[in-house]
């Protein structure tokens, strides 16, 4: 089960988790008078003047850039080694993901991706917990990265601030990790910065910087932000529990690799398919839109304006673009494409294709 | 520790806990590179199946007190105690979880499916034991006779 699927079975069985701490209300935290977390309040300082990071936070990239974070790279800044291996892991289903199927620690990904994470925050060190029970230390201290470290899953990561702007650069990554969904790789010589700024009590701004030439061009930055996660606490999530999918994960069959669809065809689909209710699988999206476009022979599957990434087809109608689940069109009785759906472990997503 | 589901009261052990300065903690991962899950297959009690007799004579020679020193933490000695009861050798970790020793030859013996060796040197006094572990073989020193 993905963190994602998790989230999701999280917010659907919350009633039975209301025993645990998953409604505890967040002691001295600013609210209004309706007793509602107030999240506009200023943002807090430590004893020593310094802004306080400290919190329950839901960060994160957008669903669309975990799914394919170099979907802003023009294509010439990806090295064909790594853009063929995208690809290919694409082409598995994530198959071999480390952090999914493997239960192994997310590195980078675990600095990008949705989801809560707390942040304990000292004068020397700022830990940053996650409900999977991988955890982050930023040292504050002074202290250099490690000239040249044994890579390892998480990475090594220092902090300084630069005003009210945390700045977190980490390195000695190794390079079994993926950055997204789609796969894409890094080498051992990936950087990754961080600048956290807490805007007020409620909102941070978190922008990351990716930086590996030995893959990618040029450096790019993604956005990461979120809110408190006020009145929760962090559960606990367990990847290695009860883990029974690993079998079944075997990419795709021998007859699905053989399938082509004609352009023609693929034309057909092009369009903007929306949910018509709010889903659990994005909290922070109020209707989640699809939008399906046709470049250079192939279907790209973007979710709210973010992530480009290619369908890989199973059939004339069915493509899976490693986002959710399968994804199937649906015509109407005059041949004309009205709405797909969207096949995951959770649910069936139906989104109806927009005039 | 206290389950009153399964155990009569609660009762309390000692942890040891030192400061460790200058050094960091460095990630663990369990799951990376796991290739021993399918080689682990059968029982301890298995090497019953296997159990060679040994003369109490040469048995009573491993009897005394053996010292270890963790790497990750050297000032941290381990004590291993070896007796001999019923015809029986036994070790236990200072004192507790005492756990009989099965012989697999002369001075190799099986503990809950794990290997030790006893040693000598070349008088024939026994010196260490090495246990066989997946990091490497370790040594436990054993300690002058108290008599």
């Amino acid at each position: 089960m993905t963190a994602l699927s998790t989230t999701i079975v999280a917010c659907l069985i919350g009633a039975s988790l209301s025993a645990q701490w998953l409604n505890q209300p967040t002691a001295g935290i600013p609210r209004t008078a309706d007793g509602k977390p107030n999240l506009s309040a200023p943002a807090p300082k430590t004893s020593d003047g310094k802004p306080e990071l400290s919190g329950l936070w839901r960060l994160g990239v957008e669903i669309g850039v975990a799914a394919n974070i170099t979907s802003e790279l023009p294509a010439g800044e990806i090295q064909p080694w790594a853009a063929a291996l995208s690809r290919q892991r694409l082409g598995d289903f994530g198959k071999d993901d480390p952090e999914i199927t493997g239960c192994l620690p997310g590195g980078p990904r675990h600095i990008t991706r949705a989801g809560l994470a707390k942040i304990v925050q000292t004068p020397t060190v700022l830990v940053i917990l996650y409900e999977d029970l991988a955890y982050r230390q930023i040292f504050l201290d002074g202290r250099q990265l490690p000239q040249d470290p044994n890579p390892n899953w998480m990475g090594f990561s220092v902090g300084h601030w630069e005003g009210d702007t945390l700045v977190v650069e980490s390195a000695g990554f190794n390079d079994r990790t993926w950055l997204d969904f789609a796969g894409h790789p890094h080498t051992e010589a990936l950087r990754m910065t961080e600048r956290y700024r807490r805007r007020d009590f409620g909102h941070m701004d978190l922008q990351v910087t990716v930086n590996d030439p030995q893959a990618y061009a040029k450096p790019w930055t993604v956005s990461a932000g979120g809110t408190l996660a006020a009145d929760t606490e962090l559960l606990e999530y367990v990847c290695a529990e009860n883990e029974k999918d690993r079998v079944h994960l075997i990419g795709r069959t021998e007859e699905e690799k053989k399938v082509i669809v004609a352009p023609e065809i693929l034309a057909k689909y092009v369009g903007v398919y929306e949910v018509g209710s709010e889903s659990a699988f994005d909290t922070r999206a109020p209707r989640n839109v699809f939008s399906i476009t046709l470049v250079n022979g192939e279907l790209l599957l973007d979710l709210q304006g973010k992530g480009k990434v290619p369908m890989i087809p199973l059939s004339e109608t069915e493509f899976s673009p490693r986002l959710l689940g399968t994804y199937q069109f649906i015509k109407n009785e005059q041949g004309v494409v009205t709405h797909m759906l969207v096949h995951s472990a959770e649910e069936v997503l139906m989104a109806v294709r927009k005039p | 520790m206290d389950d009153p589901k399964i155990y009569a009261g609660p009762w309390t052990i000692a942890v040891k806990a030192s400061l460790i300065p200058d050094t960091e903690l460095l990630e663990y991962v369990c799951a990376e590179n796991e290739q021993d899950r399918p080689h682990l297959v059968g029982k301890a009690s298995d090497d019953l199946k296997y159990a060679v007799k040994v003369a109490p004579e040469i048995l009573s020679q491993y009897v005394g007190s053996y010292e270890f020193q963790p790497p990750e933490n050297p000032t941290n000695l381990l004590t291993s105690n070896v007796t001999f009861s019923g015809g029986e050798l036994f070790l236990d970790f200072e004192g507790k979880d005492k756990v009989a020793l099965i012989p697999m030859s002369d001075t190799i013996f099986s503990i809950l499916g794990d290997r030790i060796q006893f040693v000598k040197d070349d008088r024939g006094a026994i010196t260490h034991y090495i246990s066989f572990a997946a990091e490497g073989d370790l040594k436990s020193i054993r300690k002058p006779d108290k008599r």
